[in-house]
């Protein structure tokens, strides 16, 4: 599993198993690493479910 | 206990259809959507785009379904999107193997051994590689594989006619595996064909040709996108196949032909203990899933061409097929599959969970270098 896909899974594993509308911890290992479609793709999901993070990705 | 044995022999296929879907149910509400491939493809759904892989862009769609209904009806529960996508990964394949079983003639539905035992032996090893697209290719291989065989191609009804259409239309883009399946395919249907074509009415005729003709753009495509792949290099396929070195699989392997060969009930006996004492050492040391599932990927090429050579001998041959003994080693396999399913699925869960404390515990942006030993440590007791 790539960079890319991890970080999308913590993503996802923290909404389903928190039960809370705040994401707090991504698993990243570099801004650059990640693909910029990944990024836009992490917006979405914060939208689309009425989600807020705690995380900013530049 | 006789009558329990009779009822399983009677509604044996029934009941083989059932523990699987009740195995992609239950590996579906653990999430196991979100395994592997299974995340990215999941999380494509919140692309305004889905994107689609060309060279499999028809097994793409089909897997994608739960995605395509949740957007068109505009649903964002997550959880049910996890749960309906895990489910219909492993499902969709499992609905191939009924298609297969209700297309064969009434005195031939034992046949339906030989897919059900490819099909068994892919999962085992490659299942928690989680993207179905290669074993549902496999499945519609199967579909065609043996309406040609099977079917009287003089009185073939219109339903089956139209199950061997969507097949091999989707074959057309939907693994390079059909780069190797097609040929065979057009091999098994046309020489069939050539024999009762002039016994056969105008419009069957045509629509068989029609399933040839899908079947070359098959193996057209299959060939473009083998020699160009849009994800893979091609000694990703060539390496894999190093991965069957294993001793395990060998052994799994040998005692499976073994048991199936042997006349001498002694060999037979011994074989099958072989069997299954190799499965349950597979059930208790299951963190070999995690090697084997993306290395033996290949499986999916190999089992189902080694099964189709072998179901076309022993149709022609005057050989016995003793239907009974692939009956019993698919009923371990079932068993080893169940166990291993549920063993494996409830640690993924586990380790979602923990995956989930750690990041409310390690609030920001976790540099994955640093990660590394615990996901080591956590995949290893996976």
């Amino acid at each position: 599993m790539d960079i890319n896909s991890l970080f999308e899974q913590s993503i996802i594993v923290q909404i389903l198993y928190n039960n809370r509308n705040i994401i707090d911890g991504i698993i990243l290992s570099e801004l650059s690493t990640l693909e910029k479609y990944r990024i836009v793709r992490y917006n979405n999901i914060i939208n689309k479910l009425n989600k807020f993070s705690n995380i900013i990705l530049h | 206990m006789k009558k329990l044995i009779n009822i399983l022999d009677k509604r044996f296929y029934l009941v083989c259809f059932t523990v699987l879907s009740g195995i992609a149910l239950f590996n579906a509400v653990n999430f196991i959507g979100l395994w592997s491939d299974g995340i990215y493809w999941l999380c494509e759904f919140f692309d305004p785009k889905v994107h689609l892989d060309h060279g499999r862009l028809f097994t793409h769609i089909i897997l994608h379904f739960p995605t395509f209904i949740f957007k068109i009806l505009d649903i964002n529960n997550l959880n049910l999107l996890v749960i309906l996508h895990g489910f219909w990964s492993y499902a969709s394949t499992v609905l191939c193997l009924i298609i297969i079983y209700l297309t064969l003639p009434k005195d031939k539905k034992d046949w339906v051994v030989f897919p059900l035992l490819s099909y068994l032996i892919c999962m085992i090893f490659t299942s928690y590689y989680i993207f179905h697209d290669s074993h549902l290719t496999a499945g519609l291989f199967w579909i065609i594989l043996l309406i040609y065989l099977f079917s009287d191609l003089t009185k073939i009804s219109f339903e089956k006619l139209l199950c061997l259409l969507i097949a091999s239309f989707i074959s057309i883009r939907a693994y390079q595996t059909m780069l190797f399946f097609s040929p065979l395919l057009l091999f098994v249907g046309i020489t069939k064909w050539i024999k009762v074509k002039n016994n056969i009415n105008l419009r069957t005729n045509i629509l068989l040709i029609i399933s040839f003709i899908f079947l070359i753009a098959s193996f057209i495509y299959s060939y473009y996108y083998t020699v160009n792949p849009t994800q893979y290099n091609m000694n990703e396929y060539t390496n894999s196949f190093h991965a069957l070195k294993s001793t395990y699989f060998i052994f799994f392997i040998v005692a499976g032909i073994l048991t199936i060969i042997s006349k001498n009930i002694y060999i037979v006996f011994i074989s099958m203990f072989l069997f299954i004492a190799v499965n349950i050492k597979f059930i208790l040391n299951n963190n070999l899933i995690l090697i084997y599932a993306n290395n033996m990927r290949i499986l999916n090429l190999i089992i189902p061409l080694i099964f189709a050579v072998l179901i076309i001998c022993l149709k022609y041959s005057t050989l016995n097929t003793e239907f009974r003994k692939y009956k019993a080693l698919i009923f371990l396999l079932l068993i080893t599959f169940t166990i291993n399913s549920f063993l494996f699925s409830t640690k993924i869960n586990m380790y979602f969970r923990d995956m989930s404390t750690y990041l409310r515990e390690n609030i920001g942006i976790s540099n994955v270098s640093n990660l590394l030993p615990f996901y080591r440590k956590k995949q290893a007791s996976c």
